[in-house]
């Protein structure tokens, strides 16, 4: 298991330990963006640093320090996850290739964040956007969710998928619009979508279809929600159902 | 057929504390402050004492673990679990902002010795001692053991002293190539001992 290959160079080491002058630094993730050895390395090395890290006594901070930190998220913009990144499509697991290769598929974090900030905040008042942005769908997907979150009786509840992930509804009774943001749900086989439904006493009316295309994404959902409906998640056959055929994978009630 | 059916699959608003670091940091990639609240509950206490330990000084370490906290609420989204654990990604984050600070105090001291005020830094022979005492942990203490004197010195000072390859260099009288081989071969060395290798 002593791998140690000369291709890498011996900046491996220093660079997980945040021990390179910034124009090392630089120079060194340029070899990282044309290796995938050295990536590997470093994806080992960098967890190797945070066993050292878990290694130091925890210390209780001041309590204080919690309630400053807390009354600063508000005004605290969150960013969006950056635009066109590739999806990630595969388990939390994997080997130490593609675990690197995930990781730094992204660019250097100051560089993401600068390129984050023409793309974030679209939502005023603290709230993350979480939408994949993708164009004109996405900002009016945007726009009706910032409605929703502006409406003076907005509500959230999330709740787990069944099949891995999580499902946060968001909805106005009053402007009878909800809008579902998912997170780490399965990407579907070809021909199946996921689709939405407002259920009631009455039986399950659909609520438009999405694709699990990124990592999280945000769907409006269609016709109008009425004040105690429920909204639930099943998987369909491309295209959708009229009604479900499948038993949910998530289910969220909104009274 | 699916009717209403009021069984809450797993409802989670009421009971953050049901789920993991991984999901809590997704959570507040949405902007949910009970998630947030409930993260920094219980991972503060490892980063404020991370950044003790390479800061020392109180109050300093008061502020980068705000500053850490902030940045993990800004960029959560920019988390992915397929990449590694929450901790992981926090610990990393929290390591580079506690070194960002070291050497900007140390930049700031550097220019007070060039205009006359007095060097209140210890000489290094205490340094290196002083960081050689301060690991708790008995499997990481003893895969440190495993390591070469200079590995170990080496890794020591720069995890957790925050002192960068050339300060190393000067602290331990070998040249800068050396110290990056040594920090490389001793890491790599560590990984194999802790068996963070896949």
């Amino acid at each position: 298991m002593n791998q140690r290959s000369e291709d890498v160079g011996p900046d491996s080491g220093a660079y997980v330990l945040h021990a390179l002058s910034d124009a090392e630094n630089a120079r060194f993730e340029s070899v990282l963006a044309g290796s995938e050895e050295a990536r590997a390395e470093v994806t080992e090395l960098a967890d190797t640093a945070v066993e050292l890290g878990l290694s130091v006594a925890p210390v209780d901070p001041p309590a204080a320090l919690r309630g400053r930190i807390m009354d600063q998220l508000a005004t605290t913009p969150q960013l969006a996850p950056l635009a066109g990144l590739p999806a990630s499509d595969a388990a939390p697991s994997g080997s130490a290739q593609e675990r690197a290769r995930r990781r730094w598929t992204v660019r250097p974090a100051s560089t993401l964040l600068a390129a984050a900030a023409a793309v974030a905040l679209i939502f005023g008042g603290g709230v993350a956007v979480n939408a994949v942005i993708q164009g004109q769908q996405a900002s009016a997907t945007a726009s009706q969710i910032s409605r929703i979150q502006a409406a003076a009786d907005y509500q959230r509840s999330t709740v787990h998928v069944s099949t891995g992930g999580t499902a946060t509804l968001i909805w106005s009774a009053a402007l009878k619009r909800s809008a579902v943001m998912v997170l780490g749900i399965d990407k579907l086989p070809g021909g199946k979508t996921y689709e939405l439904w407002y259920l009631d006493k009455s039986g399950a009316t659909p609520a438009g279809t999405f694709d699990a295309s990124g990592s999280s994404q945000s769907v409006v959902l269609t016709g109008d929600m009425k004040a105690g409906d429920t909204v639930g998640v099943t998987i369909e056959p491309s295209g959708g159902s009229r009604s479900p055929t499948t038993a949910p994978i998530a289910i969220i009630a909104t009274a | 057929m699916l009717a209403l059916v009021t069984r809450d699959l797993d409802g989670v608003d009421a009971s953050s504390s049901l789920l993991s670091n991984e999901q809590l940091l997704q959570q507040v990639a949405t902007g949910d402050r009970n998630a947030f609240a409930e993260l920094y509950d219980r991972t503060a206490p490892r980063v404020f004492g991370l950044v003790k330990r390479l800061l020392r000084d109180h109050s300093q370490s008061e502020e980068v673990t705000q500053e850490i906290f902030l940045e993990i609420w800004q960029t959560a989204a920019r988390y992915d679990a397929s990449k590694g654990g929450a901790i992981t990604w926090m610990l990393t984050m929290t390591h580079r902002r506690a070194v960002d600070r070291v050497r900007a105090s140390q930049a700031s001291r550097d220019r007070d010795v060039r205009i006359g005020i007095r060097d209140h830094a210890p000489a290094f022979d205490s340094v290196v001692e002083d960081v050689e005492v301060r690991i708790e942990s008995e499997r990481v203490k003893e895969a440190m053991l495993r390591l070469t004197e200079l590995q170990r010195q080496a890794v020591q000072l720069a995890y957790f002293g925050g002192y960068s390859h050339r300060e190393v260099a000067a602290m331990l009288s070998v040249p800068v190539g050396t110290v990056k081989t040594r920090l490389r071969d001793g890491m790599i060395r560590l990984r194999d001992e802790l068996g963070v290798a896949s």
